[in-house]
């Protein structure tokens, strides 16, 4: 077993990810949460490093951990006096919850390990060094994005546009006062 | 070593955390935060198949970033789900004083 | 050309007569009523109905009730008070005219029978119009006419012609004159298809239609006052329905019968059914169960038992009515229906269907004659002869080897029991609506015509020797008891036998009762104002009515004599065969005898007197055998037992399985998807989170069975 660089940062920033999704899910305190929801956009982005997508990684921490924990910020504000501090977070159902989830990732872990796709797959290690070494994907994502000629995704990139100013205008009309 | 496989383990284990958030947790805002896990979990393993297909050598140069393009689209979509619910949370809010989804229960029968 | 060439003009006069007085006069006749306020023009009054007392002449005077206004023929009073209008008699002229064509023509078309002997052999079909094609099945609509036929047509248009003249004076003054002649033209036309049909399709058609016409003309008095509870008074209404639904059961039969020879022959026409190379590759056994549903249908439409319940109630209809349709024509189209396959019953069944037809006959003969005994309505006295009569008829069809005395009887019959309803009618008619002999007697005085033309019907159908009856009648008897002489079975020789005797008994009883009485001249025949023991003040009828009388009387007297020398046997039968004169056959002075006995006993009880009435009743068995016969032996009270309990038993469990079993099925299925409903329902929370906790749980369960399924676990 090679303890290389791209390695330990995986554990790392795994273990970061897990404990602080842990955190968010468990906390008590909302606002404790919501910034912990930060430190898991964080992690996240740098799984997306470790696995040679730099582009998503600059994009997650721009539109998560800092446009939605802001929102979710503001949510928590304007509905501060909503949800009593003494009584429990969780609701009722929270063993089944509990159950379902074990069980869930138990299901998951298990296909994973039995998976044959996965087992034939390459190292990953071997992305994170090409990356290292800058062979960047922001130019191909670019091109497949925008390019009206090659092979692309121009029509559901204006979709999504379509999909944003929706939401945008909705969100108002939903949140405004009446 | 870490290969696909951990990452897609990591994308599981923070899912079914998110997951249980979403399905336990009474405040609304909590849950929308708990899908925001779920959702980044499914990024991850998206983003991990397009890295590990990069260097699959029939893979068109399109498909091997196709992983990619699916995350910036749920990071997209995502968002704007992220306003449209807290939109909603707000209203709900305003007009019924609480965001416990346990007494939110206008589809009850 | 010759007349059988016009024979399909024979129901269309009458049609067209019919549709002149439906389209023309009526509605003329009905406004002219208005004119006159005899008829009323809307909504007035209510029900005055006065004089409940004797049966459907009751003068109603009603308006039309609240209820219903403006009807057709509504609130019609039937009386001798009102007045027929020139349009309604113009109505009644128009048919008889059209009547008088007819027979005129049938006359023709006998006539050139008569002098033909080809013809009597071949026959004469008249294809009028394809009704329908199935591939190779052809219906059509087709006449015939042949020897029977040729009968049946002088019967019906001779019948039918009088009958109308008649009508004129009978129906005088009924609100519903012209719906009377209508109906009367629709009866005939339809009597008219009925033997004119070369096929069994166009027959059933007929059949069908002079059932739909006699509804309507027994139901004639539709409106008239329901009679006092528990008594026997006639009730139009209901009369007419169970005249149709009665004859509705026979006719049943009747159909699947004739289904059952169209599947075996594949055929519906006469001349090939009636050729017994049909049914060379036939069972026997099919045939004879085909002939004996098809006299089922006869049995029907001829009253005879145990279906006759309905014609001694049918008398509640105009009595024109019931000496056209209840005597001479409709009621002998199961006759006619028997003669018309006879070669099938005689040479294809089974010997079985024609002894179902002699014990039916003769066995309604005696039965009928015995309750006649006892009726004081002189009308029922005459339907349960008729029903007696038609009996005769068909043990004539059984016993003898051709159709010929049979038919005979048919023929004559025709005519004397036709001149007995019109003369009922006319004494009816002279004493006011009263139906009931024990408030006649001595009539004889005021009517003259009427006595003596009833007298010679009377002595018609006793037998009386050298009138038409005792030549049919006797040729009955004769024939009965060849058979028994060839089967050993005298069963039907004795039983036609003595109901002779008994028919003598109760026709002169009642002749006595209306017309003599004691101390009248002649020993009691010729009554007069001394007898009459009723209220109303007699008198002789309107020409109109003694004309049909007179001119009936000459058949019944003398038709009889086309026997001799076999005549009408050769002519019906093409030849084929004779019978003896009865004249000249010894056997024929034991029926004779009988007649006399039967006619001088009646003489003694009711005539000279000497002997009381009350000697049958006053001892206990006489008494008891009264009673049963009075109440016609409880046929009519079994058959509303057997409706009552077993019908309405049958009606009842059913309805108890719709409501607990299918009700229960559909309900419980109902309730159950309710129950079911109301306990899912409560998964329905409404909560988000339990139909996420429910996503994510099926889908594992899901992934579950798909590992398991795979095998996942086992490697």
């Amino acid at each position: 077993m090679s303890l290389n660089i791209a390695t330990v940062a995986f554990y790392v920033i795994a273990i970061v990810l897990v404990g602080s999704s842990l955190a968010v899910v468990m906390l008590r305190n909302i606002v404790h949460a919501a910034l912990f929801l930060a430190v898991v956009f964080g992690a996240a982005a740098g799984v997306y490093v470790l696995l040679n997508a730099e582009f998503i990684a600059i994009v997650q921490v721009l539109i998560y951990a800092g446009a939605v924990t802001i929102l979710v910020l503001f949510a928590i504000m304007l509905t501060q006096n909503a949800m009593s501090r003494t009584s429990s977070p969780f609701s009722g159902q929270a063993w089944l919850a509990a159950i379902i989830s074990v069980a869930l990732a138990a299901g998951l872990i298990f296909t994973v390990g039995s998976s044959q796709m996965a087992l034939a797959s390459p190292n990953a290690s071997a992305n994170l060094a090409n990356a290292i070494n800058g062979g960047g994907t922001v130019a191909r994502i670019g091109q497949l994005l925008y390019s009206p000629f090659d092979y692309s995704y121009v029509l559901p990139f204006e979709i999504a546009s379509v999909v944003l100013l929706v939401a945008i205008i909705g969100a108002i009309v939903i949140g405004r006062e009446e | 070593m870490v290969t696909l496989n951990s990452f897609l383990v990591l994308g599981a284990l923070v899912f079914c955390i998110g997951l249980f958030g979403a399905l336990s947790k009474r405040n609304a805002v909590a849950i929308l935060m708990s899908i925001e896990i779920m959702l980044n979990a499914v990024n991850i393993t998206l983003v991990a198949y397009a890295s590990a297909f990069q260097s699959f050598a029939g893979a068109g140069h399109g498909e091997r970033l196709t992983g990619q393009i699916f995350a910036i689209f749920i990071i997209t979509v995502a968002a704007a789900e992220a306003a449209v619910a807290l939109a909603m949370i707000i209203a709900i809010y305003r007009r019924r004083s609480t965001i416990d989804v346990g007494q939110i229960n206008l589809m009850r029968w | 050309m010759s007349p059988v060439e016009f024979v399909p003009v024979i129901p269309l006069l009458p049609l067209v007569a019919m549709v002149i007085i439906f389209l023309v006069t009526r509605p003329l006749d009905i406004a002219a009523q208005r004119r006159a306020g005899l008829r009323p023009t809307g909504v007035s009054g209510g029900h005055n109905v006065g004089g409940a007392t004797a049966g459907h002449e009751q003068a109603e005077t009603h308006g039309s009730g609240a209820d219903h206004d403006e009807h057709d023929d509504h609130g019609g009073g039937h009386g001798h008070g009102g007045v027929t209008t020139f349009w309604g008699l113009a109505g009644a002229v128009v048919a008889v005219v059209a009547m008088v064509g007819a027979f005129g023509l049938a006359l023709a078309i006998f006539f050139q029978f008569l002098g033909s002997p080809a013809l009597q052999k071949s026959g004469y079909t008249v294809h009028l119009w394809n009704w329908f094609s199935f591939g190779p099945l052809h219906y059509v609509i087709d006449f015939r006419v042949d020897t029977l036929t040729a009968i049946m047509l002088i019967v019906v248009t001779g019948v039918s012609m009088l009958v109308h003249l008649y009508s004129i004076g009978y129906m005088a003054g009924d609100l519903g004159f012209s719906r009377f002649f209508m109906e009367l033209a629709l009866f005939t036309v339809s009597m008219l298809i009925l033997v004119l049909g070369a096929n069994i399709l166009v027959l059933f058609i007929g059949w069908e239609l002079v059932g739909l016409s006699s509804y309507l003309l027994i139901g004639f008095w539709f409106d008239a006052a329901p009679p006092p509870a528990g008594s026997d008074l006639p009730y139009p209404p209901p009369a007419a329905l169970k005249a149709f639904v009665t004859t509705r059961v026979g006719d049943f039969a009747m159909l699947i019968g004739i289904l059952m020879l169209f599947v075996t022959t594949g055929t519906f026409t006469f001349t090939t059914l009636n050729t017994p190379a049909t049914y060379q590759h036939i069972d026997q056994f099919t045939v004879t169960v085909a002939m004996i549903l098809i006299f089922c249908g006869a049995v029907g439409k001829s009253a005879q038992f145990p279906l006759h319940v309905w014609l001694p109630d049918a008398m509640a209809g105009p009595t024109p009515v019931s000496a056209l349709i209840h005597a001479a024509t409709m009621v002998a189209a199961g006759v006619y229906l028997v003669a018309r396959f006879f070669p099938l019953y005689s040479q294809v069944a089974g010997p079985q269907s024609l002894e179902v037809v002699g014990w039916i006959g003769s066995f309604t003969a005696i039965f009928a004659a015995v309750i006649a005994l006892a009726q004081n309505d002189i009308k029922k006295v005459l339907a349960y002869s008729t029903i007696s009569q038609l009996g005769y008829m068909f043990v004539g069809l059984a016993v003898a080897p051709t159709d010929a005395t049979g038919i005979f009887h048919l023929f004559t019959h025709a005519f004397f029991k036709a001149l007995l309803f019109l003369g009922s009618g006319s004494v009816i008619h002279a004493v006011a609506g009263n139906q009931d002999m024990r408030k006649m007697g001595g009539l004889a005085k005021y009517m003259p015509i009427t006595a003596v033309t009833f007298l010679v019907a009377t002595l018609s159908i006793s037998g009386f020797p050298l009138f038409s009856g005792f030549f049919s009648k006797d040729a009955i008897i004769g024939e009965a008891f060849t058979y028994g002489q060839a089967n050993g079975n005298f069963w039907f020789y004795g039983l036609t036998l003595f109901t002779a005797f008994l028919t003598a008994f109760y026709m002169f009883r009642l002749f006595f009762m209306t017309f003599g009485g004691r101390g009248g001249a002649f020993g009691g025949f010729w009554g007069n104002e001394r007898q009459y023991r009723g209220e109303a003040h007699p008198h002789e009828s309107t020409w109109t009515m003694t004309v049909p009388l007179i001119l009936l009387a000459f058949p019944s007297a003398l038709v009889g004599f086309w026997s001799i020398n076999s005549g009408f046997a050769n002519f019906l039968t093409a030849g084929i065969q004779t019978y003896d004169n009865p004249l000249f056959d010894p056997l024929t002075y034991v029926g004779v005898a009988v007649a006399l006995l039967g006619i001088g006993l009646a003489w003694l009880v009711y005539g000279l007197e000497v002997v009381p009435a009350r000697v049958f009743t006053s001892n206990p068995v006489g008494r008891a055998a009264y009673t049963v016969m009075i109440n016609k032996f409880y046929v009519d009270e079994f058959y509303g037992w057997v409706i009552q309990y077993i019908a309405l038993g049958l009606s009842h469990g059913a309805e108890l399985f719709d409501t607990y079993i299918i009700d229960g099925i559909v309900n419980g299925s109902a309730t159950s998807v309710q129950r079911i409903g109301d306990a899912t329902r409560r998964t329905e929370t409404g909560v988000l989170q339990n139909y996420g906790a429910a996503i994510f749980g099926g889908a594992l369960i899901i992934a579950l069975a798909v590992f398991i399924a795979t095998g996942a676990f086992v490697h």
